[in-house]
């Protein structure tokens, strides 16, 4: 039975660290911005320069 | 040009991002952020220098889209010297790290404006906000109460379900100890508002809703607290951590995130940050606004806010006082007359002579007037706070005569009945219900273009009885009005022709014309402005003139005489007189249907700072509207809000210039109305987007209904507090029941609450589908 103990003090010490993992992305400034990361994950990396980007219609370019 | 610096630097995958990204940045006037390298300014600007390297932040309300974040994210590729920026959406901001030695900020600031993104400065932006600490503590307060929740619940589920204690008999008291511990920092750091404002609440007499909240807690903890170190029970901590960690839910529901808007504005938010001094040897330098003196010799450019009273020495001006009055007629200034602060100057580049320092301005001085700076203290919680009382003192009579009871029946139980009855009292249900209903009203009439300051301004609209409408801006179409075109028909080849040549000019009626105009290839242009009164341009032969009717008349022209009307601009071409251009007062559309309907169930008044003639047109669009008032300063609206109110009336105002902005503070609920909710709009409860204000009917009874479904959920957690006090004053509160019934509570209230605002708003027709219409 007094494994209950053990086990008890093994997943407590498990919700601490995750608690404590989530203190700190507070404190990083994580929970700032919950919007522009999200944007920022959709967006590709460069094109290789192989592959030029296609040149949209003039009529779109402004002046 | 944005494109072409794109292109040149290989970022031409911009276009790809989004179609509808394409940017178009009007030429950017030589010296325009000049001010940016003036000492004091700089030192305010940068948030961080090591020396070599600093971090600037600037504001760019064109930010839009996915692209702008691309773009601005890679701006370190135009030019050397910038490091990695980063973008914040909300905010609409951009963080930028550079190198001094290689780029300046005023190069910086060009930049930017150049790819499209002007930044914007402000007087005020230099006090920065606080808002990062607040949120994170709440986010760590809210992580923390959750953790001790979720945790003292493992712990206490063995002893509701029955633990065999004869095995081990020290396993209670184990447990006990280690969710005392775990309750700790949910009573000293994720409850400590409750208590802090309670307590601030007691000492101006006041009793709020966290007074119960507050009591509920400390008797949940000191009853667990002698359980557990008797070793009669294992407490009640589970409920706590619960009860907290459900109130700070509610919490995080309520708190708003639209950070790019503020609804907290004063004066100085509108003025720039520094203006371009024109020294005694004719060179210039940049000046920040607080420095400027009588005497000073200004330029002011195109677009540019005047900064200070001052007298025109080199002009003619062009000055439209709509920040000021709301009436957004330009009206030209002759050398030697007398500008006043806040008048916005269009067309040439003049220089005037400051008379007076900013902060002794006549807009400056109205803005301190006694009856601008009164604040008038608004409460919009007041339901909740009323319902509070009553249940606050409810209870305390409840658990005083428990404990008289008690005290003949078994004296040894009567505190424990009186703390059994603070602790089933506590009123989680009660003080979750406005939170959850108005912060999802608040989400339901955000896409709907009303952006309100919180969810409280919901209660505060349902009460109003009379609504104040502002005229130029808020009933009408803003700025010059519509444009409509009077005469022979233009061929689409002059149209084109005349779009290139207004789009030239700065004139604000030439700009008009132009937006309205299809624009066509640009071709080779011959074109002359004459300063206050027209343009002539020769285009494949033909000699085109547009202006002023006393312009062609000099010329020898002759312009049919008309009926007078607002503003008006002659077209002729070579010796013939095609018509004119006209521009006029408009309602908004679908207002002449909603005024009606809401003149049905409120008192409206208009109250405009226009000329009477303007009110005639008024009645004959809007029959109804039966209060009109005419030729109101800032401090007549004010007063004529105060006189309303002073009858016993709560009103609502709306309006959109800085002229009304008294009448917006001292009304009941302020309503802004903006045609671009970024840029402008004075200190306000609300926000409201101008093409959405044919929509405040259904606004008005979406705000009624959101009420009563708070007074429903009052009435359901009041049932269940009444069912739990019973139980408890009758001394058989277990900690089992506790444990069900106070989350029970909560999360019902709680779906009530956010359903029922849900079904409200499908009903007077704001639901989500009808958003994207």
């Amino acid at each position: 039975m007094s494994v209950i103990v053990i086990l008890l003090l093994a997943s407590l010490a498990l919700a601490l660290f995750f608690l404590a993992g989530f203190l700190w992305s507070v404190r990083g400034g994580q929970f700032d911005d919950p919007i522009t990361p999200a944007m920022r994950i959709l967006l590709d990396d460069e094109p290789p320069s192989a592959a030029p980007a296609v040149d949209p219609s003039p009529k779109d370019v402004p002046e | 040009m944005v494109y072409g610096i794109l292109q040149e630097n290989d970022l031409s995958r911009f276009y790809q991002l989004d179609p509808d990204a394409a940017r178009t940045a009007d030429e950017l006037e030589a010296g325009t952020y000049d001010f940016l390298a003036d000492a004091a300014v700089k030192r305010r600007m940068i948030d961080f220098s090591d020396g070599r390297i600093s971090r600037v932040t600037f504001s760019l309300p064109n930010i839009h889209c996915v692209a702008c974040v691309w773009l601005l994210e890679r701006i370190y590729k135009l030019q050397e010297g910038i490091g990695q920026p980063e973008v914040n959406f909300t905010r609409k901001t951009v963080m930028i790290p550079f190198e001094e030695e290689k780029i300046t900020l005023v190069e910086l600031a060009g930049l930017l404006a150049r790819i499209g993104y002007p930044p914007e400065f402000k007087l005020q932006q230099l006090q920065h906000q606080e808002s990062d600490g607040g949120r994170r503590r709440a986010w760590m307060q809210l992580g923390v109460a959750g953790f001790a929740f979720g945790n003292i619940m493992l712990l206490a589920f063995p002893g509701y379900l029955g633990l065999n204690p004869r095995e081990m008999p020290w396993l209670p008291g184990f447990f006990g100890v280690l969710s005392l511990l775990l309750s700790l920092p949910v009573l000293f750091y994720s409850a400590q508002d409750y208590f802090r404002s309670a307590w601030l609440g007691l000492k101006h007499k006041e009793i709020s809703i966290d007074v119960p909240i507050a009591l509920g807690i400390l008797a949940l903890f000191f009853q667990s607290l002698s359980d557990i170190v008797r070793g009669v029970g294992e407490g009640y901590l589970d409920s706590l951590a619960g009860l907290v960690f459900f109130l700070l839910i509610g919490k995080a529901f309520q708190r708003r995130s639209f950070d790019a808007l503020s609804f907290d504005r004063e004066y100085a938010h509108y003025f720039p940050l520094a203006a371009l001094k024109i020294n005694e040897d004719g060179s210039q330098s940049s000046l920040s606004l607080d420095r400027i003196q009588c005497g000073d010799r200004l330029r002011i450019r195109n677009g540019e806010l005047i900064p200070a009273d001052a007298v025109l020495m080199e002009g003619p001006a062009l000055i439209d006082y709509s920040f000021v009055t709301g009436e957004s007629r330009p009206e030209s200034r002759l050398v030697g007359e007398t500008l006043f602060a806040g008048g916005r100057h269009h067309g040439a580049p003049i220089d005037v002579e400051v008379i007076k320092e900013v902060s002794q301005s006549y807009l400056t001085s109205l803005w301190n007037h006694q009856s601008f700076r009164k604040e008038n203290e608004r409460r919009f919680d007041r339901m909740t706070q009323e319902v509070a009382r009553i249940f606050t003192l409810f209870v305390l009579i409840i658990a005083a005569l428990t404990g008289v009871v008690w005290m003949f029946i078994d004296p040894s139980q009567a505190l424990r009945c009186v703390s059994a009855v603070l602790i089933v009292a506590c009123p989680c249900a009660l003080a979750l219900s406005a939170p959850f209903a108005f912060g999802s009203a608040l989400r339901i009439l955000r896409p709907h273009g009303l952006y309100l300051k919180n969810g409280f301004v919901v209660e505060g609209i349902s009460r109003v009885r009379h609504l104040a409408f502002d005229k130029t801006g808020t009933l009408t179409h803003g700025g010059l009005g519509s444009l409509r075109w009077e005469g022979r028909e233009l061929s689409p080849a002059l149209q084109e022709e005349l779009q290139q040549m207004c789009a030239a000019s700065t004139h604000p009626l030439s700009r008009a014309i132009a937006q309205e105009l299809p624009q066509g290839k640009a071709q080779q242009l011959q074109w002359q402005e004459h300063t206050g009164k027209g343009l002539e341009a020769w285009v494949q032969e033909r000699h085109v003139r547009l202006g002023s009717r006393n312009w062609l008349m000099d010329q020898g022209l002759h312009p049919i005489q008309k009926t007078h009307v607002a503003a008006e601009c002659w077209l002729a071409l070579d010796q013939e007189v095609l018509g004119r251009f006209v521009f006029e007062d408009a309602p908004r559309k679908g207002l002449h249907l909603a005024l009606p309907q809401l003149g049905k169930r409120y008192d409206l008044s208009v109250l405009t700072g226009d000329r009477k003639e303007g009110i005639e047109r008024l009645k004959e669009w809007f029959p109804g509207c039966a209060d009109t008032r005419s030729e109101l300063s800032p401090a007549g609206k004010l007063e004529a809000i105060d006189q309303l109110r002073r009858d016993g009336r709560s009103v609502m105002m709306l309006g959109d210039g800085l002229n009304d902005a008294g009448a917006l503070k001292h009304s009941d609920v302020g309503v802004a109305v903006s045609e671009d909710i970024q840029a402008f709009s004075p200190a306000c409860d609300a926000i409201l987007e101008a093409n959405r204000i044919s929509a405040l009917p259904k606004f008005l009874r979406f705000a009624r209904m959101s009420r009563n479904v708070v007074l429903l959920c009052f009435a359901v957690s009041i049932v269940y507090n009444l069912v739990g006090i019973s139980i408890a004053a009758s001394g058989q509160l277990s900690p089992l029941f506790a444990a069900i019934l106070m989350p029970l509570s909560s999360v019902s209230v709680l779906l009530l609450s956010v359903s029922g605002t849900r079904l409200a708003a499908q009903f007077v027709g704001l639901g989500q589908q009808e958003a994207q219409a």
